[in-house]
């Protein structure tokens, strides 16, 4: 009964492809060292010391 | 035009960090107690393993399901059902010995940045992806809905432990109505009674409904009394026993 309820507010406005794992794969890893690695440099050189 | 928008989760949950900590350079709040370095390798460990850990335990992720249901609930009535039962989990965490001791990882940071968003023990990201497949198994939303929650939960997780000043006009308006990094710092408090609140994830007002809303300041020092700051920054093997350290505390 809740979810034809909830269903009155439906959108399908988006297609989707086929579904994967929103957990992070071996490339978001990289990504994420790489990232925090520059922002660590940029920190370091740039930041500003309150 | 057809968009596989979850390919963009993981970029997404980088780049939306680095775009906070770019904010918190420009604007920051407080100045860090502890060598930045250090905790954000040790987080950025936390983060790998979490991942690790949670796609070992529960290889169906929430949008593999919505998709497999097929459901069609729309992103408001999802979004609001999920937000409101992970303030309930929230609170559950501070009030049940068996919780706390997973999310005493997080609030062990004695400082407290975007990267803060990333420190979590993996049994606490089981428990919330547990959470959330039994909300999208219950109310069967589309893809759509549990792909825009994950965006959102990334962005306002990166947000509320942001390291930034916000104007006090803006925060104060933000407040009525959303979580905010003002609304959030007082529960990292070192101070029990300002973790006893504001237990919101994107929204403030169940803290608001149930009386958990507080704005008073508390001691300005973050983390967990009786844990010394040089320990939370200490290889994973070190900080892993944590837990079970709090667990004799209980």
């Amino acid at each position: 009964m809740l979810r034809i309820a909830l269903g009155l507010f439906a959108t399908t406005s988006f297609v989707f492809g086929s579904a994967v794992s929103a957990v992070p794969e071996p490339s978001t890893y990289l990504m994420m060292g790489a990232g925090l690695g520059a922002l660590l440099y940029a920190r370091n050189r740039f930041g500003k010391k309150k | 035009m057809i968009v596989d928008w979850q390919q963009y989760l993981g970029p997404f949950t980088v780049v939306a960090l680095i775009a906070v900590g770019v904010w918190e350079m420009r604007q920051p709040l407080s100045v860090f107690r502890l060598s930045v370095a250090r905790r954000w390798a040790l987080h950025f460990g936390l983060w790998v393993g979490m991942g690790l850990i949670v796609n070992f335990a529960l290889r169906l992720s929430a949008i593999g399901l919505a998709d497999s249901l097929g459901g069609q609930t729309g992103f408001l009535p999802f979004f609001l059902v999920q937000d409101f039962c992970l303030w309930c989990s929230h609170w559950g965490m501070h009030r049940f010995g068996v919780l706390w001791i997973w999310h005493s990882i997080h609030h062990s940071d004695p400082d407290m940045d975007a990267s803060t968003g990333l420190r979590f023990h993996p049994v606490e990201g089981v428990w919330d992806q547990s959470v959330m497949l039994g909300l999208v198994w219950l109310l069967q939303p589309s893809v759509g809905a549990v792909v825009g929650l994950q965006f959102l939960g990334i962005a306002s997780n990166y947000f509320v432990h942001a390291n930034v000043a916000l104007p006090v006009r803006v925060e104060a308006l933000l407040q009525w109505v959303l979580m905010t990094p003002g609304l959030h710092r007082p529960h990292h408090s070192i101070e029990m009674a300002g973790q006893k609140g504001n237990y919101g994830i994107v929204l403030s007002v169940w803290d608001r409904m149930f009386g958990t809303l507080h704005r008073r300041t508390f001691d300005a020092a973050l983390g967990i009394a009786g844990v010394p700051a040089a320990e939370t920054i200490q290889p994973l093997y070190v900080l892993g026993k944590l837990p079970w350290r709090e667990w004799k505390r209980l």
